[in-house]
């Protein structure tokens, strides 16, 4: 068997197609929008810390929404299912004001859909999950994205 | 009360650090996240998903890079953005090496640096695992005081802050007369000019680090909003509006101090002719004394 490193790290330059849908997954699906809390992070930095010591840093969307693809599926968005590997791509958080005690909305959406083929003939498609978060007023506090990578079978 | 500390910002190799992500370290990090993923406790779920062994969460290693950010370029930075690339899957249990570099500090007018840097994990082999990058800001170091001459430089007093074009909206106009019990009609109420304001559309903000100063806020809000009229403003009018703060000053108050800052907007339309112009002062109120006290 393949290890999936191979086929994530492939160095061919092949341009990406954007699909508006694939499966059922659609570009512009959006979740139902839920409450979010800041609660959970005790729990995240408790279970960092036990790895790394005590490294106290400011409040941030990466502490609220620590895995933005686990995040964006348990949202309700759905996840491409044929495909001979499915692995985790990738995040990207981006902080837009400081995090306070009050509550979030959170709103997840697939944002992108995109394929290419490696240079060992295998199908690779790119399933971009993004989620918004704002405060009780309505400002965007943060995203969070979350990149799920799908592999094909050698075809 | 967290210290901060303050590191150089010169352009370097951050020291590298090694971990070694055990079984245990990732069952926290699942129930934290509520990932119970079995591939990354599950030798047998591994093999069948493909892997040769329970791999560590791509998040877990992004996260131990962000807290290492803190440690890399001191507690007064904050991470804007952090982009991790989940290149190679890791074992459970091999040590793993994170490092980076900052790659570019660039000083803004406000006072802040922009830091960028680059980021990696390696694997025993010295493979690329994960590659990432970040975007952080430095504070300038807090004063005594209300940072007054850094708030200028930051809205650009007296000079043009932003230009912003909106439509007037059928729909958004009928549902501001509906909000404030006016009839909807092709003239917009009177104050419908704060719906055009980009700073309360937060199309423009330039002072949001005032929410993070080291002193205790104790309110704010507007303090007045002023508007002269040289026509209605119309449904179906494309209208630009351009903001310049003209003041920031601070007064002591009984909430303690307040800051205020001044803007006026003027709105032209699709003509460029002038349809009004408005001038707003918003007020913050800090314990500036209440800090003081806690050094």
């Amino acid at each position: 068997m393949m290890p999936a490193e191979t086929q994530v790290t492939d160095p061919a330059e092949a341009e990406w197609v954007e699909l508006a849908h694939l499966e059922d997954v659609r570009v512009g699906e959006v979740a139902p929008p839920h409450r979010v809390t800041t609660i959970g992070a005790d729990r995240l930095q408790a279970a960092i810390r036990s790895a790394l010591g005590d490294i106290e840093i400011p409040l941030g969307i990466a502490d609220i929404c620590p895995d933005p693809l686990v995040f964006a599926l348990a949202a309700g968005l759905p996840r491409l299912t044929n495909f001979a590997q499915s692995i985790d791509g990738g995040s990207t958080w981006c902080d837009r004001a400081p995090i306070g005690e009050e509550p979030f909305y959170a709103v997840s959406e697939v944002a992108q859909i995109a394929q290419r083929t490696t240079s060992d003939g295998r199908r690779l498609v790119r399933v971009n999950y993004q989620t918004r978060f704002t405060n009780t007023s309505g400002a965007l506090v943060g995203t969070a994205t979350g990149s799920s990578i799908h592999i094909g079978s050698i075809e | 009360m967290t210290t901060a500390v303050s590191v150089s910002h010169t352009p370097r190799d951050f020291e590298e650090f090694t971990v070694e992500p055990s079984t245990e370290h990732l069952l926290r990090w699942a129930a934290a996240t509520e990932d119970f993923s079995p591939i990354h406790f599950d030798a047998q779920v591994a093999k069948a998903r493909g892997f040769d062994h329970p791999v560590v969460h791509g998040p877990w290693k992004a996260a131990v890079l962000r807290r290492l950010l803190g440690t890399w370029l001191g507690s007064n930075v904050t991470v804007h953005t952090l982009t991790a690339r989940y290149l190679r899957p890791d074992p459970v249990g091999r040590q793993l090496r994170f490092g980076g570099s900052l790659v570019s500090a660039t000083p803004l007018p406000d006072g802040a640096t922009e830091l960028r840097c680059a980021l990696w994990v390696r694997d025993e082999s010295g493979r690329v695992s994960v590659d990432g990058d970040c975007i952080a800001m430095s504070a300038p170091e807090a004063g005594e005081g209300l940072p007054l001459d850094r708030l200028r430089a930051a809205v650009k007093l007296g000079e043009d802050a932003g230009s912003f074009t909106y439509r007037v909206d059928v729909n958004d106009v009928a549902a501001f007369a509906k909000a404030i019990g006016a009839s909807p009609g092709a003239d917009a109420p009177a104050t419908f000019f704060a719906a055009l304001d980009p700073v309360e559309r937060r199309d423009l903000d330039l002072d949001g680090f005032l929410h993070q100063l080291p002193f205790p806020m104790t309110g704010g809000g507007n303090a007045f909003n002023e508007v002269v009229y040289e026509r209605p403003i119309r449904v179906g009018d494309v209208i630009t509006v351009t903001t310049r703060y003209t003041e920031v000053y601070e007064k002591k108050g009984s909430r303690g101090t307040l800051l205020f800052r001044v803007r006026v907007n003027e709105m032209r339309d699709s003509t460029g002719t002038l349809v009004a112009t408005s001038r707003c002062g918003h007020v913050l109120s800090y314990r500036v004394d209440a800090a003081e006290g806690q050094k």
